[in-house]
């Protein structure tokens, strides 16, 4: 009997506590959120991944045939023909020896010139570093195939059909592996990458405080033996670690070795996997897509890993740990040479040649009469496809606007998401739901945009329960950008909320603000700048992303990327080179205005 | 105006050990100006975030007024804004992008006042606190005085019956916080609120508080009236943490303990090995010569802290050489090294158990009985 009457007790106490834990609960809402945004998360990034990764290894529809089995049945004929049938030489290990040697080069020249360019603004008294640490940052913020369209226009030959390069065109021969392949390949993609490793190396090494190499001084160590034993050590984490993040952005690369590849069959793994989805072939596409993902997947953890272990070290003192810099001294011209040939081909030639090119009847040919301005505001330009200048002509601005608001309305929801993301990492009671969003969010980043757009493409080309086929609308375009951007928006949405105590909200609570109240009153407008900053970044990389419209974009939601690519292939250089010039602009006039939102620049907005 | 009560409160954050707040049962009355008092990370925030709701109990009751706001046993949890409780956070946590008036107006603008009621009350509110002037000022603009009152004023503004306030004077420099204490004490006069503050400054609590609750490692140690806590510490804490200079202690077993003990009287099971003295710095008196009941002790130094002096003194005939501390108004004749003759002061000594509890006095007991008590008549 007594323990029958206890047992009730007891279990009614347990409802009772519930209650009030729930009672507790509903005042912050936070957990829920968390929970809704890792269901949401899921979809749009675990799903698709989840999703090629199960292709790779099932019969697609219309391969039957070749499987020998039903579609849908699990099958390993794709994995055996990539890695080990009569074609893999070409379908596959091909690509991938050009993919891994054009990342490995460009990676290591990148660092060299990087690191070094990057000791010279920040260690040493070079002339103008404050102007050259600007300019010199520039190329990272232009789409990677601007340099691929201005190395076409310069060096095109008589291989391919259209306009020849100007360097043909003024009777000079240019061999193909000069114009095509892997050697510009290689040479493009180092100076994109550069800047970044100025960046990175530069932080860190803004953060190694002069008094170290001081010290060492003091105790007899010579020049070179402070190089080699302590900068260079402690220096090595911050360029590792540029140097991984760069791999695994290289190896999927797409746009850059599409436009200088294609004439000489020169394929990556990324330009393979675009060919698969060009001919329908799933299975194939899965598999190129599949592997893409390995290696981002493994750099990136790698790099964590890295982070984690003793390299920590490197992050020493804060920022604004004393400053000495370097005499040049005799070095000193040679160095300044360093600085401008990087900022001559990295900017001037690169867009100067675009922007020529774009009022040049014919290439290369220095004339007067051969100036125009045809190609921007002309009419009745007597071709086939574009009859009008770019400002004239409907569907450049059909495509503009469609770009402005599907990847503006992208960014949009991935600056409010990604706050929010940070509101819930920071926030949350439940420390597992924290991580798991943080990881969730940043997940993306270890997916090539080409990758991650096949991904999407297998899992929201067809019904799948109550989500309708959403290839072919700008819904697919959107939800992907919103996720492609997510890794950058939540880190900046964690990095703003970390710094906002959370007494500001509670204040808000006491006074009897609801959850939306203070997400509305206090929370979002305390958080504006940082969301203007993640809204225009998210633009910014959207804007000259093109992976994932080459993929998912149709006719209909052609955007200025896809556009000015499809006016590539039709060969008419002017108006591609001219769209890529506005898209330019618009990416640079949109990082002007982050600096001026945050007053601190594009280094902190990669940092966090 | 409430009362609160706090029943066998615990606390304990993600489960883990050891508790924040450990079982504290605690009643404030309505209107009373209390303070609770305890070093850092005693757990006093969380009992006053827990009193605004912002928390949950693990276990226990919190109730203010007649009513239950937040018991796991009884299924119940009022949410702060139901509470009718204002707190002032330790930082302010004024809301950045808000000026002064819409600092203090959100509140009554979340409470859905008409704007003419709301711009009556914000008036009233600065003139109440002072900041007239300040009204299209960001908090960024404010100094750090300015600040609190803003943060007060948006508290007022709502009309707790309850205030809480977090370390309220301890951002502030040495004037402004007696300007903050008279301003302090002139609102609770003016309106009558409950207030309860915390602090680890005890000089804030003597000089503020009605009643002050010592708080240490999660529990409470004592509650008292006005300078009790001073004058009868319930236990070893709260005698060493209240005073400045600390009062003297003479741990169980020492020669020094057994100078004391020697003219102890206790109860004949109270092995008097046991017991440590405390002997408040003020409450001895030191001679020249030999008079009966005093310590031969040697002066070692002599310490002009400003109006007053603190004198180090090593007890004579004691290996350990117990340090003693006196503190004194007048201008002392010793210098270091003379010989000097303490009579302590009963009032001022503390007799406390091996558990650290002090020796109660009788109800009504005064320094005497209780000094005749527990010491042998005649030796001192
Ligand atoms: N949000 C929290 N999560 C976990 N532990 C906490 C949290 N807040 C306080 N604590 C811990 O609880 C104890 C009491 O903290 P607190 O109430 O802030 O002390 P006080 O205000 O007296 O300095 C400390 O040990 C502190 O580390
Ligand atoms: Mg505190």
């Amino acid at each position: 009997m007594t323990t029958a009457a206890g047992k009730r007790r007891s279990s009614a106490g347990w409802y009772r506590r519930l209650r009030r834990q729930a009672l507790f609960g509903l005042q912050d809402p936070t957990l829920l959120i968390g929970i809704g945004l890792l269901a949401v998360f899921s979809w749009l990034v675990a799903a698709p991944l989840i999703a090629v990764f199960a292709d790779i290894f099932t019969t697609q529809p219309g391969d039957e045939a070749r499987t020998g089995g039903a579609a849908g049945e699990i099958t390993g004929y794709y994995l055996d023909r990539a890695f080990n049938s009569r074609m893999s030489q070409i379908i596959f290990w091909k690509p991938l020896w050009n993919t891994l040697a054009v990342a490995t080069v460009s990676i290591v020249l990148a660092l060299v010139l990087g690191t070094t360019l990057a000791w010279l603004l920040v260690r040493t008294d070079l002339m103008g570093r404050a102007w050259l640490s600007t300019v010199l940052i520039i190329p990272f913020m232009l789409p990677a195939w601007t340099f691929a369209l201005a190395w076409m226009t310069l060096f095109k030959n008589a291989t391919t059909g259209g306009q020849l390069g100007w360097f043909e065109s003024m009777g000079y021969q240019i061999p193909d592996w000069v114009a095509y392949g892997a050697f510009p390949t290689t040479v493009i993609m180092t100076l994109n990458y550069t800047p970044f490793v100025i960046i990175l190396v530069g932080n860190a090494m803004q953060r190694l405080d002069s008094q170290l190499e001081e010290a060492a001084r003091m105790l007899g160590a010579g020049r070179l033996t402070i190089a080699r034993r302590l900068v260079l050590p402690l220096m090595r984490p911050a360029t590792l670690s540029a140097g991984l993040l760069i791999f695994a952005d290289a190896v999927g690369e797409f746009a850059v070795p599409y436009v200088l590849g294609l004439p000489v069959q020169f394929e990556t793994l990324a330009t393979s996997l675009y060919r698969a989805i060009g001919t329908q072939q799933n299975g194939m596409a899965a598999v190129f897509a599949g592997v893409i993902m390995v290696f981002g997947i493994v750099t990136l953890s790698i790099d964590t890993w890295m982070m984690r272990k003793t390299w920590r070290f490197a992050v020493l003192g804060d920022k604004g740990a004393m400053q000495r810099r370097q005499t040049l001294g005799a070095m000193h011209l040679p160095a300044l040479t360093l600085a401008l040939a990087m900022v001559i081909v990295g900017i001037v030639v690169p867009l100067g040649t675009l922007a020529l090119s774009t009022v040049m009847h014919i290439p290369g040919r220095f004339t007067p009469d051969n100036f125009t301005l045809a190609y921007w505001i002309g009419t009745d330009l007597g071709t086939v496809a574009l009859r009008n200048g770019i400002l004239l002509s409907d569907q450049f601005w059909a495509a503009a606007w469609n770009s402005i608001r599907i990847i503006g309305s992208a960014a949009i929801l991935a600056g409010v998401v990604g706050i929010l993301v940070g509101y819930v990492v920071v926030r949350s009671p439940v420390k597992i739901v924290s991580v798991a969003l943080r990881q969730i969010t940043f997940f993306p980043y270890l997916v090539p945009g080409i990758a991650f757009a096949a991904a999407f493409l297998v899992l929201f080309a067809v019904e799948r329960g109550p989500i309708p086929a959403l290839y072919g609308t700008p819904w697919i375009l959107f939800l992907a950008l919103v996720a492609d951007q997510m890794p950058f928006a939540s880190r900046a949405g964690i990095s703003a909320m970390t710094q906002l105590g959370r007494e500001v909200e509670e204040a808000a609570s006491m006074v009897g603000a609801g959850w939306l109240r203070r997400m509305r009153s206090i929370i979002f407008p305390i958080q504006r700048s940082a969301l203007a900053a993640g809204i225009l970044l998210s633009f910014i990389s959207g804007l000259k992303g093109v992976s994932l419209f080459i993929v998912l974009a149709v006719p209909s939601t052609d955007v200025l990327t896809t556009f000015s690519l499809r006016l590539v292939d039709y060969g008419y250089t002017q108006a591609a080179n001219a769209v890529v010039l506005m898209i330019s602009i618009i990416a640079l006039g949109g990082m002007l205005l982050i600096n001026r939102v945050t007053g601190t620049g594009l280094a902190q907005g990669l940092e966090s | 105006m409430f009362r609160i009560a706090l029943t066998n409160v615990r606390k304990s954050y993600d489960n883990r050990q050891p508790n924040a707040v450990n079982d504290i049962s605690l009643n404030i009355d309505s209107g009373s100006f209390t303070c609770i008092l305890g070093p850092s990370g005693c757990g006093k925030s969380t009992l006053l975030r827990m009193i605004a709701g912002l928390e949950g109990v693990s276990d226990g009751e919190i109730s203010i007024g007649k009513k239950v706001v937040d018991s796991p046993v009884k299924g119940r949890f009022v949410s702060p804004e139901k509470r009718q409780v204002g707190l002032v956070f330790q930082s302010y946590a004024l809301w950045p992008h808000m000026t002064v008036v819409e600092n203090i107006a959100f509140g009554l603008k979340v409470q859905k006042m008409s704007a003419a009621r709301c711009r009556a009350r914000v008036d009233e509110m600065l003139a109440v606190l002072r900041i007239e002037g300040l009204e299209d000022r960001y908090p960024a603009e404010l100094s750090g005085g300015q600040q609190q009152r803003v943060a007060l004023a948006r508290t007022l503004a709502l009309s707790p019956g309850v205030l809480l306030l977090d370390e309220p004077l301890s951002n502030l420099d040495a004037t402004l916080r007696l300007q903050m204490r008279d301003e302090l004490s002139r609102l609770h006069r003016e309106l009558g609120t409950t207030i309860v503050f915390v602090t680890h400054d005890q000089w804030e609590a003597m000089m503020l508080a009605t009643h002050i609750a010592v708080v240490a490692d999660g529990r409470l140690q004592q509650m008292g009236v006005g300078t009790e806590i001073y004058d009868r510490p319930a236990n070893r804490f709260v005698a060493e943490f209240i005073g400045n200079p600390r009062i003297n202690v003479f741990e169980p077993g020492s020669q020094a303990a057994a100078v004391f003990a020697d003219k102890v009287q206790t109860d004949p099971q109270r092995d008097a090995a046991t017991l440590s003295f405390g002997l408040r710095p003020e409450a001895m008196t030191l001679h020249a010569t030999f008079v009966s009941g005093s310590i031969p002790a040697e002066v070692r130094a002599v310490i002009p802290t400003g109006g007053s002096w603190l004198i180090e003194c090593l007890l004579r005939g004691t290996d350990d050489d117990a340090l003693l501390v006196h503190s004194t108004q007048h201008a002392p004749g010793w210098t270091v090294g003379d010989t000097v003759y303490v009579s302590p002061d009963l009032a001022g000594l503390h007799v406390f158990d091996t558990d650290g509890k002090c020796l109660e006095r009788p109800a009504d007991a005064n320094a005497e009985t209780y000094a005749r008590l527990h010491l042998k008549r005649g030796h001192l």
